[in-house]
This record gives C-alpha cells, sequence and structure tokens, in this order.
C-alpha cells in the first residue's frame, strides 16, 4: 500500500477505522460490556479508565435529535459511558451542535495523523535507553502501572484486558527502560495492514530525553518489518509537534465531548 | 475585577471541586501540585468559573490553562470585556 497513492479522505478513514476497531477489540479481550447500534457504538470500561467511549457515529441515518436521545437514555442509566468521540468534518457539525444542545461539553479535540512507512528514518541512539516488546506478566504491570501515572492520573486500569491483549498477535506493548528501570510505553495495534499507535507516555521524571521519540520509531520499525504500510495515531497539542518531526501529517481532527451533569 | 479578588473566587471554586474546605492555592498552583485536578476535574473547574463568572473558556485555552494563574488572567481578561 502506497500512502502517496491513497487520498486524504481515505487516509481519514483508515485512522478512524484502527482507532474504533482498537476499542472493540478491547472489548472483546477485556469482557467489557460493549453495544453496536445503527448510529452509534460504544464500549465501558468502568470502573477501569480506559476504553469509555461512545464512538462510530453513523450521522447519516436518523437525525441528530434522535441519536442522541437514544445514547442520552443509555447514559442516564449509566450502560454506556458519558464521552463522545466525533470526527470533526462538513457531516458531524450539526451533529456537534446538537451535542451541545443535549449538554454535552467538547473537551478534547485529538489530531489524526498518519505516515507511510516505506521511508521511515532513523533516530539518534539514547544511551541507557533499552527498548523491548514485552509479553510477560510482570513487564505488562510495569507498563500498566506507567500509564495510569501517566495518562490517567493514577487511575486503575482493566489488568486482565491488557493481559489477553498482550497473549494476541495483533498488537505490541513496547516498553522503554533507561538504565533498567522501566520508564516509557507505546502500543501498538495491527490491523488490516494499518498499525494503529496508542499510550505513548514517558515518565515524568524523564521526559524531554528523546525517549518518546525513541519508542515511537521502534514501534514504527517493528511494524514495517511486519509489511505494515501505513502508521497512525492520534495526538494531542502537545505530542503533535514530536510526531510531525517524525513525518506523520495531520489528516482530521477527532473531538471529544463530555456530558458532565448526568 | 481584580486579580486577587478572582484568586480568593478560584480558591472557593478549587475547595467545592475537590470537597477539601482547608485546600490552599496561589498563583502557581497547577495539576502538578493537587492529585485529582486531572483533565476532568479541570472541565469541572472550567464550568464552575464560567457559571461564577458568567463567560465561556475557547477550547484553545481550556486546554492550554496549567495554573491557578492562568485561570485568574482569563477572568481578569474577560472581565474587562
Amino acid at each position: 500500500m502506497n500512502r502517496n497513492k491513497k487520498s486524504s479522505g481515505e487516509i481519514t478513514g483508515l485512522i478512524e477505522e484502527n482507532l474504533y476497531d482498537l476499542y472493540r477489540f478491547a472489548a472483546i479481550q477485556g469482557g467489557l460490556k460493549t453495544g453496536d447500534f445503527n448510529n452509534f457504538s460504544w464500549v465501558n470500561a468502568y470502573p477501569a479508565c480506559w476504553p469509555n467511549y461512545i464512538f462510530n457515529t453513523n450521522f447519516k441515518s436518523n437525525t441528530s435529535n434522535e441519536i442522541i436521545t437514544d445514547a442520552n437514555d443509555l447514559i442516564t442509566q449509566k450502560i454506556v459511558p458519558p464521552f463522545w468521540i466525533t470526527l470533526s468534518d462538513i457531516n458531524s457539525q450539526s451533529f456537534q451542535k446538537q451535542l451541545t444542545v443535549f449538554n454535552f461539553r467538547q473537551v478534547m479535540q485529538w489530531p489524526g495523523m498518519a505516515i507511510g512507512l516505506d521511508n521511515l528514518q532513523d533516530v539518534p541512539l539514547i544511551q541507557g535507553l533499552d527498548i523491548r516488546v514485552i509479553d510477560d506478566a510482570e513487564s505488562l504491570k510495569e507498563w500498566i502501572k506507567i500509564t495510569e501515572i501517566c495518562l490517567f492520573n493514577g487511575k486503575h486500569q482493566n489488568q486482565d484486558m491488557f493481559a489477553n491483549m498482550m497473549r494476541n498477535k495483533k498488537t505490541r506493548f513496547v516498553l522503554g527502560y533507561c538504565k533498567g528501570i522501566p520508564v516509557a510505553t507505546l502500543l501498538s495495534y495491527i490491523n488490516n495492514g494499518i498499525a494503529g499507535y496508542f499510550m505513548v507516555s514517558t515518565m515524568p521524571e524523564f521526559r524531554n530525553k528523546g525517549i518518546s521519540k525513541s519508542i515511537v520509531h521502534k514501534g514504527l520499525s517493528i511494524a514495517r518489518e511486519e509489511g505494515c504500510r501505513l502508521g497512525t495515531l492520534q495526538a494531542n497539542e502537545m505530542s503533535k509537534n514530536l510526531y510531525l518531526s517524525f513525518g506523520f501529517k495531520e489528516y482530521c481532527t477527532f473531538d471529544i465531548y463530555w456530558k458532565m451533569n448526568i | 475585577m481584580t486579580k486577587e479578588h478572582s484568586l480568593s473566587s478560584v480558591q472557593e471554586i478549587f475547595k467545592t471541586v475537590f470537597k477539601n474546605k482547608d485546600l490552599n492555592i496561589n498563583y502557581s498552583t497547577s495539576m502538578k501540585d493537587i492529585d485529582d485536578w486531572d483533565s476532568l476535574t479541570h472541565v469541572i473547574i472550567i464550568d464552575s468559573v464560567e457559571k461564577q463568572f458568567n463567560f465561556k473558556f475557547e477550547l484553545r485555552d481550556m486546554l492550554t490553562i496549567e495554573t491557578v494563574d492562568d485561570i485568574c488572567n482569563k477572568i481578569v481578561e474577560k472581565s474587562k470585556v
């Protein structure tokens, strides 16, 4: 697959597909509550903190009012989590306006980015940094602990879900060690030749040393060796520049809405 | 609205949001200083400030606010409009 032959719209579709497939995959691996309706899908990992989203909204089938009313009922009953991910494009504009009418508030924005893996450039080696794909329970515990601290403010993750995910060949759990201490994480999810990257994190005292760049490069290299041609991810304002420096390009934006007062 | 007045009001908001009547903040207080100040409580704080002072933060401002000082500066800025 040559990225250059794919349109921007097609790449956006691939970014979206990998993200939503990951949520469904995590739901299966974790035995999470999940649902697929005509108009949207959802996954509920509560009491764990991830993944908890409504996603894959079909803007064309029903009116925004009906879609949101359906979801609202399920949110009120605490069946469905109160976080809604929507791709920010022309199809979703009126839907997003309706979300605010229903007291959803936009709380985050993720640039959707992608990179062709054909011309991946090397990054400088960092002395003392060892990056490994992990496959044992002890290493996974360290991986989960780092993500809980760095990405979820200490909130609990579903350990069994991640253990099952790690055993599945679709995922690679990558752990970065600095002089033997586990300090950085990455999760790659490979589906249909596309490698999605998630849970990139570095412990606070080890940041600004190029560790994230090295761990992302490792993830990209592994995917290329396994025959993938495209890497995708959702960034944030802080990490976007890191990914741009790799050659990732921004193709779309995901808006996250939260129904605050249920 | 002076910055000192805004700090006093923001302090009360923080006490309510974090359910801690003994919580003390200053201009340099940030997410690193309060355990439960995460991305969701951040939104609750923003929402409370908006209701108290009757203005709306732009998403960009909400995402780039890191300290109490940032919040107070925005309150003072919006009170001049």
